[in-house]
């Protein structure tokens, strides 16, 4: 399957919802163009205030069109940049929404972001770890059993916050796919 | 023959609801009667009393049909301060004016000046105009930890948004800092804004009112926003900013009142003893909003 890594730097005043109405579906109209699989980039790097609404409009929509759109069927999201003054409206709003997002900070330590549960966390950090891991492995670094890290991998799929290679059978994390494809188009 | 409407002396919240009982008594607002706001003895403003002043010039001209006059303060002081806060600027659109032109200022000392707020571009340009201000106040003169001029610009922006998204008509926003001397013993900085709009019950009626059935009120409504998060709309994602504003201002042990309609929620502080709920309050339209944050003890002893 193709894939696409495609990624925006965003605006330094993400304040009020009908800005972030109009980022997001600036954003949206974008992705529709892309082919494939598409893991979007979203930087925050220059973001200087994102505040509740905004929050809520671009990063909890956008996570929430990945997990249920119907033409941007296989959306996966990352957040880069993040730092702690983002934290507070972005875990608010992704809260509310019970969804979660794979996320770096600035500093490129990647964290979740959202609505998740220790396993869940725990297994997204082993996959982030390794790179590229089959079940059996992620299963070694766990401390789990096949099946049980096999469920946790699979929500963490169908919750957008890891990819699923069926060639190489393999889980990937999505700061690995980006290191393995070209770096992102960052537009202004 | 004008009804005049007295301006106490110390314009501020308690200054406020004197004026707003004064306009809900029928024999001054009817219509066709013309009102004269006389503000002559004040000697002293709150950014609070200020945008109370434009609010209740606002309804009495909605009610009365007519522009109201306004009296402006007789001390060069305070007539300077008014000048310096933009009030002749605003005021311009809510009171028949006495002559002369708002004279330019430099830089106030204001954190923001009265500010009207109609659309979301006006909170982007009140979000992006008080980011230095803030940090000089903020962290100076306060003593709050960098990230908290962040935070109170995400703040700023919510509670403006709050105007745009609700009140369906203008708004004002005024802030400033001065010494709480006898209340606080300390600084503190004054946010105020305020709208004449539908106000929450008027906003939450559609999606809420039949719920709480004959006890749906101004008072359920402000609970219901304030302290459950709850919007106009269905979506989880809505109701967040003001639940957002009380954990900060708690963060900071400020306090924070709104008043609508005939009731008034308030986070209260320590240092204050508002009842955390009034009802039974004079009628007055929209939200008008108080955050009260003090400077911090322990970081200036530092």
């Amino acid at each position: 399957m193709r894939r696409v890594v495609w990624g925006t730097s965003l605006y330094s005043y993400l304040v009020t919802r009908h800005t972030g109405r109009a980022v997001r579906l600036s954003i949206e109209s974008q992705i529709a163009e892309c082919e494939g699989q598409v893991v979007a980039v979203l930087d925050f790097e220059n973001v200087v205030v994102i505040d509740f609404s905004c929050a809520d409009e671009v990063v909890a929509k956008l996570v929430h069109l990945a997990l249920v759109g119907e033409r941007v069927a296989d959306l996966f999201i990352l957040f880069r940049g993040v730092g702690e003054h983002h934290l507070d409206p972005i875990q608010s709003a992704l809260g509310r929404r019970a969804v979660a997002v794979s996320a770096e900070r600035s500093s490129g330590e990647p964290f979740l972001l959202g609505s998740t549960d220790g396993d869940i966390a725990r297994a997204w950090s082993a996959i982030c770890l390794l790179g590229r891991a089959t079940t059996c492995g992620v299963a070694e670094e766990l401390g789990l059993s096949e099946t049980e890290t096999g469920d946790l991998l699979e929500d963490l799929h169908a919750r957008r916050l890891l990819l699923r290679d069926d060639e190489a059978e393999e889980y990937v994390s999505l700061q690995q796919l980006i290191r393995e494809t070209e770096p992102p188009r960052l537009e202004p | 023959m004008s009804v005049v409407v007295e301006v106490p002396q110390v314009l501020d919240e308690t200054a406020f609801e004197e004026l707003v009982a004064t306009l809900a008594d029928d024999a001054v607002t009817g219509a066709g009667q013309r009102l004269l706001f006389d503000a002559r003895r004040v000697r002293w403003a709150s950014p609070y009393g200020l945008v109370g002043l434009l609010a209740a010039g606002h309804v009495a001209r909605s009610r009365t049909g007519l522009a109201p006059g306004i009296e402006l303060p007789e001390s060069a002081e305070i007539r300077s301060y008014w000048q310096r806060m933009d009030f002749r600027q605003s005021a311009g659109e809510v009171f028949e004016l006495p002559p002369g032109q708002p004279r330019q200022h430099g830089t106030s000392d204001a954190l923001l000046e009265i500010t009207p707020i109609r659309s979301h571009q006006d909170v982007h340009e009140v979000v992006e105009r008080v980011r230095e201000r803030a940090a000089a106040i903020l962290e100076r003169r306060l003593h709050y930890p960098k990230p908290s001029v962040i935070q109170f610009s995400v703040m700023l922006s919510e509670v403006c948004q709050n105007i745009i998204e609700h009140a369906e008509t203008v708004g004002w926003v005024c802030a400033q800092t001065y010494h709480w001397k006898r209340r606080l013993g300390r600084d503190v900085l004054v946010l105020a804004v305020m709208d004449v709009g539908v106000g929450f019950k008027g906003s939450l009626a559609s999606e809420h009112a039949r719920r709480f059935g004959e006890k749906w009120s101004a008072a359920t409504a402000l609970e219901a926003a304030f302290l459950k998060g709850e919007s106009r709309f269905r979506d989880p994602g809505r109701g967040q900013g003001l639940q957002a504003i009380r954990r900060q201002v708690e963060r900071w042990n400020g306090e924070v009142r709104i008043r609508s309609g005939t009731a008034m929620i308030a986070r209260v502080p320590d240092w204050d003893d508002i009842p955390a709920l009034q009802t039974g309050l004079p009628e007055f339209p929209g939200a008008q909003i108080l955050i009260v944050m003090p400077a911090r003890v322990e970081a200036a002893a530092e």
